[in-house]
């Protein structure tokens, strides 16, 4: 294993604080000055914030960043681009202005490490569209690197996370299995074939997706990252107030990822959104622990979750997987009853 | 077979990756007790049990959690190497590979092993494990004081093994008792899970 990967730490959304937890500290936080041009805050986990400036245009804000997942520094400043660029399009916008944001340990690694990572950040930012507008880098014995994203949204087109309605059905892009995956490949656990695949997963923009999706009129969105699809879909149900029933058949696993969740090589991320969402979710008692383990499984630079309209979905799959995108029909919502989510 | 591996501070997948080598490279195994510091590698390693078909027990002490994981229909038995206090110890292994202590004259140098084992014998701190390997495996031939030593010692719970092959080699395994003999995986095991190593 090369020394850019420190398996002490967790890379990737895995290294994300439990949910839990961040709640408890986010409850906390007294607020005393509320925007009445915010669309969306704190309350819902939302992807972003959606700031209103006009009834014509809302400034949509992210920020993301975390430790190196993959032995190549070039690919390390890719996955945090598009993992971070991921929040403008799961709230429907267009991202236009990044900025860097580096920790980085100079005694450890030559200049030519940062400059393999900008680099790779801007390889994806500009396939964006969007502009490097500058960045702020600090000297720390922990390397992390990510963005701060800034995109455009129309006000009346938002997705959030709150607008799910009854028999809305749930559409998924993109494979689950990178938290697992991740470790995996620092263990040197996969054939380089899985390997590509789960990389090159990590390095796509949500931007094709979001731009077929946006034809079909949808209202509420997220993207799958750090909590898992389970704690992630939970929220949107949540917020909607509504049950999602998945079918966990339709999720598709990345390759050799099953396997290896099964012998128990699992993050801890997954582990940690297991204890703090266990309470949400009801696990058909026919599926098994490994299943169950994959769908908390933490991602980094996950897929988006599209809600649509019954009548819509199926055209939306096909029109994604035309275009290369996996794209499946998972869940539908339904009234609320005990629990957010319920996995069959 | 049972036996007891250390994995605390090893972040995971690492434990998992260990226990199944171990499992592999030991079909024997019916007992394995492993010693992990974090509930992640805990709940892993319990995955890994479900995989394979294995029991699992666990349990926190001190911090530590220690897990053991159990063939199907095997009950444990009190020798089972489960404790704790195992894996905790320092293993103090001694190696020797010729049976003359440094390189002077040859009579002197044998002398000098002989009084290096009596005074061993009388020491308040005594290694785990002896190996004796090449002429080292001469220290245990009859009507030698060398071999009164190490019988003493092996009666103080210091464990003497010989190298086999050594033994044929310099023809006189037939005067050893089996106990005393071992191979060079054994020696090598040895070598590697102690965590002082001293060579003479």
């Amino acid at each position: 294993m090369s020394k850019f990967l420190n398996l002490n730490n967790e890379g990737g959304c895995s290294a994300k604080l439990n949910s839990g937890y961040l709640s408890e500290i986010l409850a906390s936080l007294n607020l005393k000055t509320k925007s009445n041009r915010l669309i969306t805050d704190m309350t819902y986990g939302e992807d972003a914030c959606a700031y209103q400036l006009t009834d014509e245009l809302a400034v949509i804000n992210t920020v993301d960043f975390f430790g190196p997942m993959v032995e190549n520094p070039y690919v390390f400043g890719q996955i945090a681009a598009a993992n971070a660029l991921s929040d403008i399009y799961a709230m429907g916008g267009e991202p236009i202005l990044a900025l860097n944001l580096l920790s980085f340990p100079t005694k450890e690694y030559g200049k030519n490490v940062i400059c393999d990572i900008l680099a790779g950040g801007l390889s994806i930012i500009e396939s964006a569209g969007a502009a490097l507008g500058g960045g702020h880098t600090i000297e720390s014995p922990c390397l992390s690197y990510g963005l701060s994203v800034t995109g455009l949204v129309r006000p009346d087109t938002i997705w959030t996370m709150t607008q799910a309605s009854l028999s809305d059905c749930l559409v998924l892009t993109k494979a689950i299995g990178t938290g697992i995956g991740n470790i995996a490949i620092k263990s040197n656990l996969l054939t380089s074939n899985a390997k590509d695949i789960i990389i090159k997963s990590q390095t796509t923009l949500n931007n094709a997706t979001k731009n077929i999706a946006i034809k079909y009129g949808i209202k509420a969105a997220t993207d799958i990252s750090g909590f898992g699809l389970i704690g992630h879909l939970g929220n949107l149900a949540k917020a909607s107030n509504l049950t999602l029933r998945i079918n966990c058949d339709k999720v598709d696993f990345f390759p050799q990822i099953a396997e290896l969740a099964k012998e128990g090589i699992l993050p801890g991320g997954c582990h940690r959104n297991r204890k703090a969402l266990s309470d949400i979710v009801r696990f058909d008692p026919n599926i098994p622990l490994f299943i169950q383990d994959l769908l908390f499984d933490p991602q980094t630079s996950g897929g988006l979750a599209l809600v649509v309209n019954k009548n819509l979905a199926r055209d939306l799959v096909n029109e994604l997987r035309q275009n290369d995108i996996i794209a499946n029909e998972i869940g539908q919502f339904n009234e609320f009853k005990n629990y957010w989510l319920e996995v069959t | 077979m049972s036996t007891i591996i250390d994995l605390r501070n090893l972040p995971c997948p690492m434990p998992v990756l260990k226990v199944k080598e171990e499992f592999l490279n030991k079909p024997d195994l019916n007992c394995l007790t492993v010693l992990v510091s974090d509930e992640i590698n805990v709940n892993n390693l319990n995955r890994f049990a479900i995989s394979q078909n294995l029991n699992f027990q666990s349990e926190l002490k001190d911090d530590i959690y220690k897990i053991i994981l159990t063939k199907p229909d095997y009950s444990l038995r009190p020798d089972d190497e489960t404790d704790l206090r195992t894996a905790n110890k320092n293993i103090t292994t001694m190696f020797i590979d010729s049976n003359t202590l440094g390189n002077g004259d040859k009579d002197f140098s044998e002398h000098l092993f002989d009084v290096f084992l009596q005074s061993l014998v009388l020491a308040q701190v005594k290694p785990d494990s002896i190996l004796l390997i090449n002429k080292g495996v001469l220290l245990l031939a009859n009507d030698t004081t060398t071999k009164i030593s190490l019988f003493d010692l092996a009666r103080q719970n210091t464990e003497i093994l010989a190298c086999g092959l050594c033994l044929d080699y310099y023809n006189i395994k037939d005067n050893v008792s089996p106990s005393f003999i071992t191979n060079m995986t054994v020696i090598v095991d040895k070598l590697m899970q102690a965590t002082k190593v001293i060579k003479l």
